[in-house]
This record gives C-alpha cells, structure tokens and sequence, in this order.
C-alpha cells in the first residue's frame, strides 16, 4: 500500500512539473502577462486575443510582458532579463520556439525587444525591429499603454505577413556584398582621395618659393607691451541633447539564438 | 664720359682682389697675398685722393668729347665705364653698382652707384662660397620623388652669380587694440541628456608690438617671393658698409624707393602684430577677432646690401631660378613636376588603397548605410 503512494505521489509530481511544458507546446499561455498593472482587464484580454490570433496564424509568438523592476526577476541587462524571463516562461511557437518578446520594466523606463527562433529571427530583423519601435515607442513615452501594444501588435503582424511572403523587411543595403558595385565605387573614391592628398604632400614639397605674409622673425625681443588685458565674462548658453541609450545584442546560437535590442522609453 | 670704376688691386703685384667669403677678407687670385677689409680700406682712400687730383689736372687739359645723349633714348638707363685693368670701354645698366669686365675677368666696383646719398646703411658679407651654393643646389634636388630624372641629369647650370641684392630694412611698431569673441565649453549629463554648458567671453587685447629692421628688396629685377623665401638674415653680423666686401661680386643699387617699398613691410607688419595679439588669447576653445584697430607707427628706413647667390639652370628650353641666402646657405626655388609621374603613381596608389579599403569592408558599410537611409 505505502509502494502505491510512493508511486502515487512521484506521478502528481511528473504532472505537476510537465504540465507547463505541455502547455507551451499546445499554445496554452499568456501572450500579455501586465505585471506592472498598465492594463485594464479589457484592454489585456482584447490584446491577448490580438496577440494569440496573430501567433498562431503565422506559427511565431509575439508576446508582451511588463514588470516593474526588471533586475527583481534577473540580474544583468534589461535584455538579459527577456531572455531569461523568454526561457523560464518557455515562450515561442515551434520545435525552435519562434517569437518576439516585448518587455517593459517601469522602474526606469527601460525596454527590451527580443526575438527567438530560425523564423523569429528571420521575420523580425535588426531593421525590422528598429521599424517594429519607431512604431510604438512615441505612443509609450507618452505613457498611451493600449495604443502603444496594439501598434507593437499590429506591426508585427506586418512583419510577420511580409516574411510569410518571401519578403522580410530588412535593410535596404543588408544585401550589399564586400564587392557590390556601390562598394566598388566607394572604394575607388576613397582610394583615389588617400592617394590625391599623398600625391599632393610630395608635390608641395617641389614649391618653396612664397611670398612672406608677416615679419615675425623680426619682432624685437621682449618688445611686446600690452596695455591692456581684458577677459570679461558675458554670459552662459546651454544646449542638451538626448542620450540614445539603445542597445543592440544578440547571442549566439546560430540563427535560432536571440537577436534584439534594448533601450530607454 | 665713362664713369670711373675703383679696381682693389693687391698692393704686392697689382693683381685684382677678390672678397673671400671663408676668411672675412681680401684675396689675390695671382700671389695669394691676403688682406683685411681696413687694410684695402686705407690704402684705396689714398689712391682715390691721388686718382682726384691726377683727373683734376687733366680736365683742364682737355676737351670733354664723350656724351651719353649719343646713345639715345637707353643712355637714361646705362651706364659706360672703363675697365681700370684692361681699358675696355664697357656698358652695363645704371643700378649695377659692382660687376667684372667680361673681356679680363677683372672685378670693378662703380663707386658712384654707392657714395654719397646712395651709400648703403650696411652690408652683410658673403659667408657662403660658390661651392656651397652649387652643394646646396644639388640637395636641393634630392627626394624629390616628382623630379623628372632628366631634369637632374641633363640640365645644366647657367648662371651662378653671387649679387650683393639692395634691400631697405623698415623698422616700425605696430600699435593694436583687438576686441575677441572667445568661448570655453564644458559637457556634463544630466539624466538622458548631455548637456554643453558654453561660457562667452569679451576679450581685449591692446599694446604696442616692435619690430627691426623688416627687410624688403629694393630691386626691381629681383623677385620679390625669392628674396621673401630666402628669409631670415641673421642681423648680428651686419657690418657698416664697405666697397671692400664688395669685389668678387655683382651688386646692385635701389631702384625701388624706400616709399614705394614701404607698403610690403607695412603689410607684414600689420599681419604679424595681429598675429601676436591673437596668440596671447589662450585658454578658450574658439576665439573670433569682432573689432580691429591697428597702427603701423613707422620707425627708421635703412638701406642694406644683402648676401644672396643666383642660381640660374636651363632643361627643355625653359629657365629655372634658385636663390641662395649668401649668410644662411638656405635655398629656395621652384621644381619641375614629370607630371606623367605623377598621375601614375596617382594612379597606382588610388589602386592599392582602393584595394585595402574594399578588403577592410569599409565601403561595403558606407554603401550599406547610404541605401539604408535612401533604399
């Protein structure tokens, strides 16, 4: 009898430790999880609707998570804590677990946008992504949570749909090889600039006669006097400029690894 | 009538005398006798007085015969002189104060060209010797990498002359009051922002800036940029004029006036006392001149003879000058480029830049960016 509760208990226990596991590979989970409470219950349930239909039409998760301090669920960089947080969650889609992952974390405005995956990666590339926030960055600095996701949704349904067509937004020069033409160009542009200041530093030195603009040579010595040394302060003038504080990292792991950036909102 | 001409003769074997730049003295070309510039100095005032006397009795002797009006219109701007050596009858231009007869070699000095209210102030003697001159010319032509190869071994030298070149020296003062805009910067951040703090300031600057003896060539055969290139002179061995110092050597009197010479040094004066007020501006980032007053208060006007050799080569058909500083050895003159050379070498080394840079990847991130931002 004891044997059977042994064997009873280690059961509910495999249960309890596949089940989140399961839930993942059947699509039971959370695409909006708002800790930081920007949402209202409405707001995060039509979100995660949104976000649901579009993952799982393209067969790529795109999830948002919001917090309030990141570095109370990882130490490091806000980026580090999206791939932490990417992989305790177990997010993605797939035998590679393709997705994006937005995370907020409120205590200093700092965000991260990540994306996983051979097919994450492809759809949502370095360009893509730095489309992807000039969308829905504004919005969130103004502190429009709602509209802000849905235009990080809605974006990355674009992205999603254009990849899904053969044509992932990139670049428009991410194709340029070391020997495209353009390169080539520049290369014979700026070689032949190297060499004119090179040609034209020998060529000088076959000129030495001048005509002499001063007479320094000639100034008595300890002849200088001044009578009068005035430094008067006026005034004070200042401009700032914002800091682009944004990061771009990726990790290795092939093209299945992460890619993403970082930054401030 | 010809112009009397003072010939240095050795007082040994009569032989003419030469100015040795090695020595500071005189040397004879036949016994090698040596003498000092006092000792040919004392010696040519006692013969200059027995030649007056001699002239003196003769003139009212004879009829006056010769007239410069026979050469016409050019007897304004030449001169005739007899060779005190051979008797040749020679012409050369009324500005040659010293020069040697083409027909004996022998050198001559018109003392008329320098007496008298023509007199130079100073002379700088010669220090550097023919050989130095053609020495200085020949590194001059090194590393030279655009010198075309033929120019170096086909042309051939001219002319090598040294000239005793007349040059007014200007000292002057230039009186300034110069008003700057001057700033300083300094960067901090703040939060997401960097902030540039500039403090602005009123700056003045006036004073009284001396200058000696500005030197600008009084002769109008000279150019101009030569005589200015082959600057300084170092004024420490200026002498009192001599007509000693003077045989051996070509040498020429004014024929630009101080007056006329005046507005150069006052350029250089104006441009250097700005200069000097400028540089006592330290301590800012950007420093922008909003107000200039400057005086040039003008000093004494000397007249100078200064040490410079003519170098003159001939290669294609056309004429190339150098000058030489006859003090400081310093050589100046403009090169010839092979300019077929130049675009090869312009050529290949475009190619091999070109080469590294397209491996470095460089313009593949440059042609990346620019179709990023207008792809």
């Amino acid at each position: 009898m004891k044997k059977w509760t042994v064997c009873l208990l280690i059961l509910c226990l495999g249960i309890f430790c596949l089940a989140p596991a399961c839930a993942a590979g059947t699509g039971e989970q959370h695409y909006i999880t708002d800790e930081a409470g920007l949402l209202q219950d409405s707001q995060r349930l039509e979100l995660e609707r949104q976000a649901k239909d579009i993952s799982q039409r393209y067969g790529c998760g795109v999830y948002l998570v919001t917090v309030g301090d990141y570095t109370d669920t990882a130490p490091g960089s806000v980026y580090d804590c999206a791939r932490v947080i990417y992989t305790q969650k177990n997010l993605g889609l797939g035998a590679e677990q393709n997705g994006l992952l937005l995370l907020l974390s409120m205590e200093d405005r700092d965000y991260s946008l990540i994306s996983h995956g051979t097919a994450g990666n492809a759809a949502f590339t370095d360009y893509g992504k730095d489309v992807l926030t000039d969308a829905f960055l504004p919005a969130l600095a103004d502190n429009d949570w709602y509209e802000g996701f849905q235009l990080y949704l809605e974006q990355s349904e674009t992205l999603l749909a254009q990849a899904a067509a053969g044509h992932p937004v990139d670049a428009p020069g991410q194709n340029v090889g070391r020997f495209h033409p353009l390169a080539i160009l520049f290369s014979l542009v700026l070689g032949s600039g190297v060499a004119a200041i090179v040609c034209l530093i020998l060529k000088g030195s076959m000129k030495s006669v001048r005509e002499a603009a001063g007479a320094s040579a000639y100034l008595e010595p300890d002849g200088v006097q001044f009578t009068i040394r005035q430094d008067h302060f006026t005034h004070r003038t200042q401009t700032r400029r914002k800091i682009e504080t944004e990061v771009k990292s990726s990790s290795s792991g092939g093209s299945g690894g992460f890619s993403g950036k970082s930054g401030k909102f | 009538m010809a112009t009397k001409t003072t010939n240095f003769q050795c007082p040994a074997c009569t032989g003419p005398l030469h100015f040795d730049s090695g020595t500071g003295g005189l040397l004879c070309d036949y016994c090698g006798s040596r003498y000092t510039v006092e000792e040919i100095e004392a010696q040519f005032s006692q013969q200059e007085k027995k030649t007056e006397q001699e002239t003196a009795q003769k003139t009212q002797r004879t009829w006056e015969t010769e007239r410069m009006g026979e050469w016409g219109p050019d007897a304004d701007r030449m001169l005739v002189y007899t060779c005190s050596s051979c008797g040749a009858e020679l012409l050369c231009e009324k500005t040659t104060a010293a020069t040697s007869c083409p027909y004996c070699g022998n050198p001559t000095v018109v003392p008329n060209q320098l007496s008298g209210a023509l007199k130079p102030d100073y002379i700088i003697p010669f220090q550097q010797d023919r050989a130095a001159a053609m020495a200085a010319l020949k590194k001059h032509y090194q590393k030279k990498f655009f010198l075309p190869k033929a120019f170096t071994e086909q042309n051939h030298l001219e002319k090598l002359q040294g000239v005793y070149v007349p040059f007014w020296l200007f000292d002057g003062t230039g009186d300034a009051d110069i008003r700057f805009h001057a700033t300083r910067s300094h960067f901090y951040r703040s939060g997401n922002y960097e902030v540039t703090e500039t403090d602005h300031f009123s700056v003045r600057r006036a004073g009284t800036v001396p200058f000696s003896r500005v030197p600008v060539d009084g002769s109008s055969k000279m150019p101009d940029d030569y005589m200015d290139s082959i600057e300084p002179f170092r004024y420490e061995a200026l002498r009192a004029f001599s007509m000693a110092y003077l045989p051996g050597f070509l040498a020429d009197k004014y024929d630009v006036t101080a007056q006329e010479s005046a507005q150069r040094a006052r350029q250089r004066l104006l441009h250097s006392t700005k200069e000097v007020m400028r540089e006592d501006v330290r301590g800012y980032e950007t420093v922008t001149p909003t107000s200039t007053q400057v005086e040039i208060v003008p000093g004494a006007v000397h007249y100078a003879l200064l040490p410079v050799w003519m170098l003159t080569t001939k290669w294609n058909g056309k004429t190339f000058l150098f000058a030489m500083n006859g003090q400081t050895g310093r050589l100046v003159g403009d090169l010839p480029v092979d300019w077929r050379k130049f675009w090869l070498t312009f050529g290949m080394m475009a190619a091999l830049f070109g080469v590294i840079l397209l491996l470095s990847g460089l313009p593949q991130w440059i042609a990346r960016a620019i179709l990023t931002l207008f792809g």
